[in-house]
């Protein structure tokens, strides 16, 4: 074949593969996917590791999380916060998971959530609650980002598997001090979407949505997440930056959750807020 | 390896049958399929250009890697790799002479992880290795052969290593590069002695050793045209930014043949005892690689590759032919937990066919191959059991200066233990 041939031949297959490149098509990354990476191979022991893993990365992450903060010193405002948190926890879908509620010392507005259970509201935003409804709403939106493991299949965390077969693949692979590497990754990355990138959109609504079924299942008014988020909304300042940077816009949060609730029928219900009893434990501070 | 210019090494007196011209041919750089690398690719003949979505795609198209499902460690061990070459009734036209290559190493290891928007990884393959290690005597054959022995030592390996980076630009669109620095170290002794049934002796000692330093930049694209179609395309080259050759060469003989008379030719040949260098780089191909797959369904994948090499024009290492390789690859689930997977592949000699007018031509040898292999999988990991087989006839040069032509049988066969680890 002369050079001028082989010339031709090399260009026309660039061309025809920029022209692929540019025509409608298919989701490349669905169809890739091989019956091994199914549910239908995932065991017992594979569930229970992830477990494990999943409370061992987020016991760092919230390791973090307190110390960019710090922890707000007043045992019995935390545990009326864990006695709140709690009984949301005891009516959502996951008890192989032990929450643990904490104030954060800051004025800021926000509350995070760490994969295992680990719950954070700040001092500024329980400021701005007007009864304990509002708080297990709050709570309820963070456990919701916990028991739909929102963070966890973000960052793929899964646990090792403890199968022979398997450790004779990390033995060959040598993979002990990778997978050590990788949960540390795991954690800056958990770490970065909390305080800069947040969650995705979808996942936000959806802790909204959970959380306030939460909410409702547990007693309380199930309107007083939707109210919080538009005190919230009016709120002009420093203080929320972070809030709305790393959520979607409130309008649409508020919008999304008011539709929720309507085709639920949940804004007819008429529930307790206990008003009372969270500004004998607030107003105290 | 064969110097055409420099190393020319002493040909066969009349009554003596010496094998001057011995030649690798299981590590030979231009025979383009020596080993293939990756538990999964092995077992599909290397029909993975359009696949390459895990860690060895860094060998095989850079572009897949953008479509690895999970942060993923992979490790591939070869157990054992045998070449046999048989040169058919080259000893007094009745005997054959077999040499043998067998090498056991680790041929592949990759990681790959997310970056940014895109992937990046590394990798480390061995696509050719040989060792050669055998002593040899034949008695009492042709007119008046009384014993040769042959010793023959070589061994030969590529080594590359390099990063990759890849990113997906659309749900059906990525691009990827590797970079491979590629180390080659190559030596080649050889010891022959013959005794004639009237006394006479002839010995022929050589000695050749190569090391080369280069750069093989791959780059690579993958698309998606239709539902479950993935095309795949590269390009590459092997860049040899330096080269360090050593050859030595000795005959003498105590018989009526002339020390430094080839008898069978009449010309003069040089005896070189000293050591000679010289550092004349290869002229390396360009390899344009297009492939395709079909996934079928999550438990079958379908694919195939053609794989071109340009043509080259080389006055110091030999001329080397264009040609095209094929490879076509099946992957099968039986179950989430096992899998299937078979290929069959070319792997044509770079190198012109043999013409009976010219001499001190290079082995031609055509190979096809098949492959296989068994994965089981848990959800984390994958252990596979697989086996290459690699067989062809050519014809051959073995005499310095003759224009003999030799028949050539190579059956090369390997069997593998890989693994792949995800976290």
């Amino acid at each position: 074949m002369s050079h001028g041939v082989q010339h031709r031949l090399l260009v026309g297959t660039i061309c025809s593969f920029l022209l692929l490149a540019i025509a409608p098509v298919s989701d490349a990354g669905s169809y890739r996917a091989r019956a091994s990476q199914s549910d239908a191979i995932v065991t017992q022991e594979d569930i229970t590791a992830d477990v494990e893993a999943e409370i061992k990365v987020g016991r760092e992450i919230a390791a973090r999380i307190l110390g960019r903060f710090g922890v707000l010193d007043d045992t019995r405002l935390t545990r009326y916060v864990n006695l709140v948190g709690k009984s949301v926890a005891l009516n959502a879908s996951r008890p192989e998971i032990e929450f643990r509620f904490a104030i954060l010392d800051t004025q800021s507005v926000n509350a995070y959530a760490a994969p295992g259970g680990y719950i954070f509201v700040t001092k500024g935003a329980l400021d701005l609650m007007q009864d304990e409804a509002e708080l297990a709403g709050v709570l309820a939106h963070e456990i919701a980002h916990v028991t739909e493991k929102h963070i966890v299949d973000e960052l793929r965390i899964r646990g090792e598997s403890k199968s022979s077969s398997a450790g004779i693949a990390a033995l060959i692979g040598g993979s002990t001090d990778a997978a050590r590497v990788a949960l540390q990754q795991a954690v800056d990355q958990a770490v970065g979407i909390l305080f800069e990138k947040g969650l995705k959109q979808e996942d936000e609504h959806e802790a909204d949505s959970v959380g306030t079924l939460f909410l409702t299942n547990t007693g309380y008014d199930p309107k007083a997440l939707h109210r919080y988020l538009q005190r919230v909304a009016q709120i002009k300042g420093e203080q929320v930056e972070v809030v709305s940077s790393t959520h979607p816009p409130f309008h649409a949060r508020i919008n999304a959750l008011g539709s929720m609730m309507a085709e639920a029928g949940m804004k007819d219900l008429e529930m307790p807020r206990a008003q009372e009893r969270f500004k004998q434990h607030l107003g105290n501070n | 390896m064969k110097i055409n210019r420099k190393a020319r090494t002493l040909g066969s007196a009349a009554v003596a049958l010496v094998l001057a011209n011995v030649q690798p041919v299981s590590a030979d750089p231009f025979h383009y399929v020596n080993s293939l690398v990756g538990n999964r690719a092995s077992g599909m003949g290397g029909a993975y250009t359009a696949i390459s979505d895990d860690p060895s795609g860094m060998f095989y198209n850079p572009a897949g890697i953008a479509y690895a499902p999970v942060p993923n460690l992979s490790a591939s061990a070869n157990a054992l790799s045998t070449t046999d070459i048989t040169y058919k009734g080259v000893l007094g036209g009745q005997l054959d002479w077999n040499r043998r290559s067998q090498v056991l190493l680790p041929n592949f290891f990759g990681v790959v992880q997310p970056l940014g928007e895109g992937v990046i990884g590394f990798s480390y393959a061995v696509p050719n290795s040989l060792l050669e290690d055998q002593d040899q005597e034949f008695r009492n054959f042709g007119a008046d052969v009384a014993s040769f022995t042959v010793n023959l030592n070589q061994n030969d390996n590529t080594y590359k290593f390099g990063p990759t980076y890849a990113k997906a630009f659309s749900d059906s669109f990525s691009m990827g590069a590797t970079l491979y620095a590629v180390y080659r170290s190559a030596e080649l002794i050889q010891n022959q002695f013959v005794r004639q049934i009237d006394g006479d002796v002839q010995w022929i000692n050589s000695y050749f050793e190569l090391s080369e330093l280069g750069l093989q930049p791959t780059l690579g694209v993958m698309v998606s045209p239709y539902e479950r179609v993935s095309v795949g395309a590269t390009v590459s080259k092997l860049f040899i930014l330096s080269t360090d050759v050593r050859t030595q060469g000795f005959f003498d003989s105590n018989g009526n043949a002339a020390p430094g008379l080839d008898t069978t030719t009449g010309t003069t040949i040089i005896n070189f005892p000293q050591v000679n260098t010289f550092d004349d780089k290869r002229e390396t191909p360009w390899n344009l690689r297009v492939g395709a797959a079909w996934f079928v369904s999550d438990s079958l994948i379908v694919s195939g590759d053609l794989s071109y090499f340009t043509k080259i024009s080389d006055e110091v290492y030999g001329d080397r032919r264009a040609l095209t390789n094929f490879a076509v690859g099946l992957e099968y689930y039986l179950s989430p937990t096992s899998a299937l997977r078979a290929g069959f592949f070319s792997d044509f000699s770079s190198t012109p066919e043999i013409s009976s007018s010219r001499v001190n031509q290079l082995d031609h040898v055509d190979l096809l191959g098949l492959s296989g292999s068994y994965t089981w999988f848990t959800r984390n990991s994958s252990i596979t059991l697989g086996g290459v087989f690699k067989q062809g006839s050519g014809e051959a040069q073995l005499f310095t200066g003759a224009t003999s032509v030799q028949d050539v049988d190579v059956v090369s066969y390997s069997v593998y233990l890989s693994t792949s680890y995800s976290y």
